[in-house]
């Protein structure tokens, strides 16, 4: 009897630890993707009820009328285009340079390594705005301002010690007896590296570029600043350049923010697995 | 094979910022390639500027805002997603979305949920009869920042949460056991077993966070463009407008080097506390 009732009363806590567990979960889904759920939903009404005063919280009709105007009347897929010419690019050069660069800090032996470690790791925490006015300076002097090729040797200063950082911390995680037991049986450094090293390192140095290619598809500052020419914008620059002094277009605004996000969309499903099992706080920067 | 990297490093870089110090001992404008030297007047100027006083506040209350506003969301979401349940998954995925979101784009449409006429913040709130009126939230001083502040949690709370959440499942599950066999309540297993086991990764993250929140750009100028009436301007916006707008340079490079010092101090406590290097977080 009086077990049935302790029963009883354990039933209830949990049901009620359970039932709170949900609600909480639901108002954090709700509090994270509800400026998702407006992007789209206000990209996909009519030019009319775009501006209706209150706003419908449901589109009455669906339409991609606002979609069609952006490509018809804007820069945007010049935009687009110049996005992935410049992210994808920069990505590859930074991969490719710090994969090398990782891989000697993580396995050569020099003194200054613990040194060199330190100064990577503190320019990963440089800020753009540091160094906005004289990377500006110098693209001016070498004339590389106002063109892509310039953004795209700027971007590396964010890229390169984020994958350095992040690359590094994945070879920590590669065991060295495989490489050692390779070079027992006669290879030489560099087969070791190409058979050993490197296919292990494969999952690592993709999530990496990835993540990186993230990175640089976010920016902004440097985009903002180095870039004049309207043929030669990327996303977040053209989409800002809606706010104009005579009014701010938001029915481009929606419809483009929409479009930018797309290829991150595919690109996280890919890396969110490694987010939770992973690297920590060393895989991620913002 | 670190010599490519530490080449670029050096010149995109290195270079940039020494050439910061140099500069911020100079006058010059932004279409001219030389400077003249003019000794300590640029850091005399700053120091008696209101304006930069004002940013200074600015930057503080904007690092601190955001920062503890992401911690304590990005502690309850991690114990909350910590337990198992059905659709755990797919909850984990939508909270981490924030963050990897194109920052420029979806600030925007912050900015038009904040909309004062068509935005749909004052909508939700004066259907539920919270408010009459609707709120200025962008043109007024101490809304804001606020605003800014609040947008800026719901970007970067997510770092907190996954990396208190890794940190989180690394615990051996019998230590909650043994304390709740002991008759310990929720709170009480937070205070004397969750929160010991995770303070260690929460001094990083709240330090890597305060370093990086301090210096943000875009978060604000493409919300305020840090206004109303300088309301908004941090440190980053005060260098941007100094350079950009008015067009000094060597003002807007002390600026920038007060910046450098803030970050430098910073990250040495830092890495002299943490060791980075050493672990893998």
């Amino acid at each position: 009897m009086k077990n049935s009732k302790r029963n009883a009363k354990y039933k209830f806590k949990k049901l009620l630890s359970n039932f709170s567990t949900y609600f909480f979960s639901v108002l954090l889904v709700l509090f994270c993707a509800f400026p998702f759920y407006w992007m789209i939903s206000s990209s996909l009404k009519n030019s009319v009820e775009f501006f209706a005063v209150p706003p419908t919280f449901f589109p009455k009709s669906i339409t991609l009328e606002q979609y069609v105007k952006l490509f018809k009347e804007t820069f945007f897929t010049t935009w687009f285009r110049n996005t992935v010419l410049v992210t994808v690019i920069s990505t590859i050069l930074s991969v490719f340079v710090a994969t090398l660069g990782a891989y000697s800090l993580t396995r050569g032996r020099f003194r200054a390594k613990e040194a060199i470690a330190n100064t990577v790791l503190l320019t990963y925490m440089f800020p753009p705005i540091l160094m906005a006015l004289p990377l500006y300076l110098l693209l001016a002097r070498t004339r590389l301002i106002n063109s892509l090729p310039g953004l795209m040797i700027t971007y590396l200063t964010i890229s390169l010690p984020y994958s350095l950082w992040m690359l590094r911390a994945f070879f920590q995680t590669i065991p060295y007896e495989l490489e050692e037991s390779g070079m027992i049986d006669g290879a030489t450094r560099m087969q070791v590296i190409r058979k050993i090293v490197l296919p292990m390192a494969l999952p690592g140095i993709l999530a990496t570029s990835l993540f990186t290619l993230i990175t640089s598809w976010n920016e902004y500052l440097y985009a903002l600043l180095f870039i004049s020419s309207e043929e030669l914008k990327t996303l977040s620059v053209g989409l800002t350049g809606f706010l104009t002094k005579h009014g701010i277009r938001w029915d481009y605004i929606m419809p483009g923010s929409v479009l930018s996000l797309i290829p991150i969309f595919i690109f996280f499903l890919y890396i969110q697995r490694y987010l939770i099992e992973g690297w920590g706080g060393g895989a991620i920067k913002g | 094979m670190i010599v490519p990297a530490l080449t670029l490093i050096a010149i995109l870089m290195f270079y940039p910022v020494i050439q910061s110090f140099v500069m911020s001992f100079t006058k010059q404008m932004l279409y001219e390639l030389e400077g003249k030297w003019c000794g300590l007047e640029n850091y005399i100027k700053l120091l008696k500027d209101p304006s930069f006083w004002q940013s200074f506040k600015i930057t503080l209350i904007w690092t601190f805002g955001t920062v503890v506003l992401q911690t304590i969301l990005g502690v309850g979401s991690a114990l909350l997603l910590y337990k198992s349940f059905s659709g755990r998954g797919i909850v984990r995925a939508f909270t981490l979305l924030p963050f990897f979101t194109p920052g420029v784009s979806i600030y925007l449409v912050w900015r038009w949920m904040y909309n004062d006429i068509s935005g749909i913040f004052n909508h939700i709130l004066m259907t539920l009869g919270i408010i009459k009126q609707p709120i200025l939230w962008l043109a007024t001083p101490r809304l804001a920042i606020i605003s800014v502040i609040l947008m800026a949690t719901w970007r970067y709370f997510p770092f907190v949460m996954i990396n208190v959440l890794a940190r989180l499942e690394s615990i051996s599950k019998s230590l909650f056991d043994a304390a709740k066999v002991d008759g310990a309540n929720s709170w009480q297993i937070f205070w004397n077993v969750t929160l010991p086991q995770i303070r260690g990764v929460l001094l990083i993250v709240v330090f890597l966070r305060a370093i990086w929140m301090s210096q943000k750009f875009e978060e604000i100028f493409v919300v305020t463009g840090g206004g109303p009436a300088g309301s908004t301007t941090t440190l980053a916006l005060l260098s941007y407008e100094q350079a950009f707008g008015a067009m000094r340079l060597g003002y807007a490079s002390a600026v920038n080097v007060v910046i450098f010092i803030i970050l430098i101090i910073m990250a040495t406590i830092y890495i002299t506390t943490f060791k980075p290097t050493k672990q893998t977080v």
